[in-house]
């Protein structure tokens, strides 16, 4: 890879990453930061995903892995709930919302001005689905010492938008 | 007389935390009322009389834009203003929905901060 193509690569991924950290602090009050590198991954803790489709103007899919304590937490912080009020409709609503904001957000980097796009409906379940050590779009984040992942699939996100190209 | 405000939202979060965000826009005295989708809504709209109605665009079974095509076909409902919050929001996004009739597009997450001034701007002028 020459050092051009490491340079964007980079920038690509801070882009990401700024746009997930305000996007999911604004929603959840919460600090959310970059994890230098992927943690250990306990395969017995309780996780959510949270899923949605891009269907134009290129396919894609916009996933986040998300541990159950960690959806209840910003369920309390923001909805000032208890535990025993957090039903799993409001689980998946929690994180429908989070990933319809994140999407929406990291939509308008590849489509900022007049022409429009299309995404489906959040979808939300339990399970992982994908091993996201293994994965290259997967980007770890640490939200009140809790690891959560933001994953990037399909054709839409295998360029980076042109104005990072363009910096 | 007491607003009555719908929200539209298939998110039950989402709807109480919108019906927060207004009340802290200067509508705690007002009457809220919530749909889950646009066909709920339209159903509601009939019913009652709803001054405001503030709504998600991406729903299931209809969706915000197809409720706003609806509301203006409908001589009861035509003039009834309608905020969109929304995740799809750019700018060919807003002119469609502005260009249906929307008053105002506001970015989720909403904060009162955004809201405060389209609910004052929409509360004066039904004031005139």
């Amino acid at each position: 890879m020459t050092d051009d193509a490491v340079l964007l690569d980079q920038k690509y991924r801070q882009k990401l990453v700024e746009v997930v950290q305000s996007s999911l602090e604004e929603i959840g009050f919460m600090e959310i930061l970059e994890a230098p590198d992927f943690s250990n991954y306990d395969e017995d803790i309780e996780r959510y995903r949270a899923a949605i489709l891009i269907n134009d103007p290129l396919p894609g899919e916009i996933r986040l892995i998300m541990p159950k304590n960690l959806v209840q937490a910003i369920g309390e912080n923001v909805y000032a709930m208890e535990e025993e009020e957090l039903s799993e409709e409001l689980y998946n609503d929690i994180l429908g919302e989070m990933i319809n904001v994140v999407a929406g957000n990291l939509m308008r980097l590849w489509i900022p001005g007049e022409e429009g796009f299309a995404m489906g409906l959040p979808s939300v379940g339990q399970g992982t689905y994908l091993k996201i050590h293994t994965n290259t779009n997967a980007i770890e984040f640490d939200m009140e010492g809790t690891p959560f992942w933001l994953i990037l699939l399909g054709e839409m996100f295998s360029k980076p938008p042109a104005n990072i190209e363009e910096n | 007389m007491t607003q009555q405000i719908l929200i539209v939202d298939d998110s039950k979060m989402a709807r109480m935390y919108v019906h927060r965000c207004l009340e802290m826009s200067g509508l705690e005295e007002a009457e809220f009322l919530e749909a889950e989708n646009g066909k709920i809504a339209l159903s509601i709209m009939e019913e009652q009389e709803i001054h405001i109605v503030v709504s998600d665009v991406n729903m299931p079974e209809m969706d915000g834009k197809t409720m706003l095509k609806w509301m203006r076909s409908n001589e009861k409902l035509r003039e009834i203003p309608v905020i969109f919050i929304t995740s799809v929001n750019n700018m060919a996004k807003i002119k469609e929905l502005v260009m249906l009739g929307a008053r105002s597009v506001l970015s989720k997450p909403v904060s009162p901060s955004s809201l405060i001034p389209v609910i004052e701007k929409l509360m004066g002028k039904g004031e005139k």
